[in-house]
């Protein structure tokens, strides 16, 4: 296979499928924008006196001192940590960093309020001048009836399985963050309009995001390469995204349908010559489900998604596969203080084709990378996830272990961990993140972001 | 038939009798009673209510729990619906807590985590558990129906000076003493207003394990006789570990829907 006989390829194909593409984003825009117009109707006609008061006392605990700062919700943290080594392969060692996170929740009334949280980061003092801030979410809630409306700058997230998420496909993350609680800090956001319907434990939530903000990989170029990556945040209807998802939550069962017609948060890699990729985001739709119930004091959980893309037949090994992806988990506590969550997941790439097949070097490495980061090594995956978390000391000691075991090829990450609540507000981390397994691996590639951490973190 | 001077004396008897027991049922509840009253008389149709839990270790050092929560009674007047707002300390300001009881099988339970954005289904407790690592259980919090125990008066007696009847309770079965973690309890019930004023607990295997003491409640509904405790300590006498409870700004007017917990608001993080 050459280069340039493909992306003629392509090209024709996008040609091709452009028409489609419109009548169908004509579609999807024409009902959203319905629907959108119906919500506060349907909130307007709602009787007042059915709807639940939002009960806020008006002081907390006695109240008293800080009225100021409570009344605008301030908050945050800030930490300093060592890492042995970084998360962007880029063969940088021992980073002492530091991190504020500061956040406002300021209230309006009953009507709305909002969210603004930021960070500003050096994850390696050695070095000058890396200060980095990032708005995080930005965003204000409006409250009518029935309907919630939430607009700006704000993390979605989807999905009932434990960390990994079939269905979560809205929200980007940084996957280069060093931080020991990275699994709740990675997000960083999408601009987005929410609106949500409740009705009794059922919520409808449509969204519409405008503008693309992709997820940061954890890759460096290698040197005499580089790495162009196309954001395509400019606007474009074309590159806006729609979602819609139906949740029930409540009685013994809670589970939900889910819809994404948008861009990919993760890239591929085209090879626009030997030593230059470009990062493109194409357009993928998303059909998922998920759900939560607890057989006696076992809690079940399972989430699965079909994940259709722009190449359904599998022909362009920069372009991903479609592919059905399913988790399925059991959560139980052996003893109050000792828990236990395992979880195994497949993942079947459809139309598989062999990447390690492309006879030119340059575009395979390219595909190889495509594949690792997307997971499509292999027609069938499998594996599992397990976490067991221990406290004492009423709570404020805690000890994990947490891995994912990848069973094709046998690679693996593990992370054990212990954090310690020395007061209400001051709690150090102490951990180690270890990725393993063969070259040609998902873990095995992530291999040197293997590393030690302590962190030291105050919380206000 | 002949009504002959037996027949009288038999009446006057059994009437007698009727009327000794009573005034004596009347001066003196039986202890299940007593429990029964004491089970209904924090049953509030709703309420919303701050409360400050204080964790004290062996070690004298301090950890403060502050939350915001709303209760509502439901209709069978057994069960209830609670939902918890953390607003300190900062690492889980914002994590909401959701509970609907099922005094016959298994509570649902519902947590979201602000950081991770996410309602999160939980598996029901042990009724032994410690609630947010103090040292009040799961079933310290959420009292049992009356017959989980089976109940015994032990004495009358004055309590820093109220009088209160003092009641054995033991499980009535192993799997309770198992479930609930102890072996034994003894209450001072209030005989003004039937609460409880003081609790001791033996663990299952017998041994003395918390005191729980309540020395300030509040008439919430005076048409009812509803009452709340403004204050409840209890100490762990095998960790040294101890937990004070206060609860502020009681308000049992505002009305509180059942739309109320759900999802929509565990998900607002203020």
């Amino acid at each position: 296979m050459t280069r340039v006989p493909r992306l003629a390829r392509r090209a024709r194909l996008a040609r091709l499928a452009f028409p489609a593409f419109l009548a169908s984003l004509a579609v999807h825009c024409s009902a959203l924008i319905v629907v959108l117009l119906a919500l506060p109707a349907a909130a307007v006609a709602v009787e007042p006196s059915a709807l639940p008061p939002v009960p806020s006392p008006s002081t907390v605990g006695g109240g008293g001192g800080n009225g100021w700062f409570k009344q605008l919700g301030l908050g945050g943290f800030i930490r300093s940590d060592y890492y042995s080594a970084s998360k962007r392969l880029d063969d940088q060692n021992s980073l002492p960093g530091i991190t504020f996170q500061p956040k406002a929740l300021p209230k309006f009334g009953s009507w709305g309020d909002a969210k603004i949280e930021g960070r500003i980061t050096d994850d390696n003092l050695r070095r000058d001048n890396r200060f980095q801030g990032r708005l995080l979410e930005g965003y204000a809630n409006f409250y009518f009836g029935s309907v919630d409306l939430r607009v700006g700058k704000q993390n979605i997230v989807w999905g009932r399985a434990d960390a990994l998420n079939p269905t979560d496909v809205l929200t980007p993350k940084d996957f280069t963050l060093l931080s020991a609680k990275d699994e709740e800090e990675r997000r960083i956001g999408t601009y987005s309009v929410k609106a949500n319907y409740y009705r009794g434990d059922y919520t409808l939530s449509l969204m519409w995001l405008p503008f693309f903000n992709p997820t940061t990989i954890p890759l460096t170029s290698p040197p005499g390469f580089r790495l162009i990556e196309e954001k395509r945040s400019d606007g474009k209807w074309t590159d806006q995204g729609f979602a819609a998802k139906l949740d029930h939550t409540g009685g013994d069962l809670d589970w939900s349908f889910s819809y994404y017609y948008g861009l990919d948060l993760f890239p591929v890699g085209i090879p626009l010559t030997p030593t230059l990729t470009q990062l493109v985001h194409n357009r993928i739709q998303m059909v998922g489900a998920d759900f939560a119930h607890n057989f006696g004091r076992f809690g079940v959980r399972g989430e699965a998604a079909y994940v259709r893309t722009q190449d359904p037949d599998g022909k362009d090994p920069f372009i991903k596969n479609p592919y059905v992806y399913y988790v399925l988990g059991v959560d139980h506590d052996l003893t109050e203080d000792l828990n236990v969550n395992v979880q195994a997941y497949q993942r079947i790439i459809i139309n598989y084709q062999d990447v390690f097949q492309i006879q030119d070097p340059a575009a395979r490495n390219v595909a190889v990378l495509n594949v690792i980061f997307n997971q499509q090594m292999d027609r069938v995956q499998g594996g599992l996830t397990g976490r067991i978390k221990a406290t004492a000391w009423n709570k404020t000691l805690e000890a994990e272990l947490l891995g994912v075991w990848n069973a094709n090829r046998s690679d693996f990450f593990v992370r054990p961990s212990v954090a310690y609540a020395f007061t209400d507000m001051w709690k150090g981390f102490v951990g180690w993140d270890v990725f393993n397994g063969r070259k040609q691996s998902l873990n095995g590639f992530f291999q040197p972001n293997t590393a030690f951490f302590a962190e030291l973190r105050a919380t206000f | 038939m002949r009504l002959t001077s037996k027949h009288i004396f038999v009446a006057i008897m059994l009437i007698g009798a009727a009327v000794m027991a009573a005034s004596a049922s009347a001066e003196e509840p039986s202890a299940r009673d007593i429990m029964e009253k004491n089970f209904y008389v924090t049953k509030i149709k709703h309420m919303l209510n701050d409360s400050t839990m204080t964790l004290t270790n062996d070690k004298g050092q301090l950890r403060v729990r502050k939350t915001r929560s709303v209760n509502l009674l439901q209709p069978n007047g057994i069960d209830g619906k609670i939902m918890i707002r953390f607003v300190q300390p900062g690492d889980i300001e914002g994590t909401g807590y959701l509970q609907v009881q099922h005094y016959d099988g298994e509570d649902d339970m519902w947590i979201y985590l602000p950081a991770l954005k996410k309602v999160r289904r939980l598996v029901a407790n042990n009724k032994k558990d410690s609630f947010v690592g103090s040292d009040f259980s799961y079933g310290d919090i959420l009292q049992p129906v009356v017959d989980t125990y089976k109940h015994t008066i032990v004495k009358s007696e004055a309590l820093d000076g109220e009088d209160c009847w003092v009641i054995e309770s033991v499980p009535v079965s192993e799997q309770i003493k198992k479930d609930y973690g102890y072996g034994k309890k003894t209450s001072w019930i209030r005989k003004s207003n039937f609460m409880e004023k003081k609790i001791d607990f033996l663990d299952a295997a017998g041994r003395p394990l918390k005191t729980m003491v309540v020395p300030e409640i509040v008439e919430v509904d005076a048409a009812t006789h509803k009452w709340w405790a403004l204050k409840r300590e209890i100490n762990n006498l095998q960790t040294g570990h101890s937990t004070l409870l206060i609860f502020e700004n009681l308000d049992t007017k505002k009305p509180v829907g059942d739309d109320f917990f759900s999802t929509r608001y565990l998900e607002r993080e203020k």
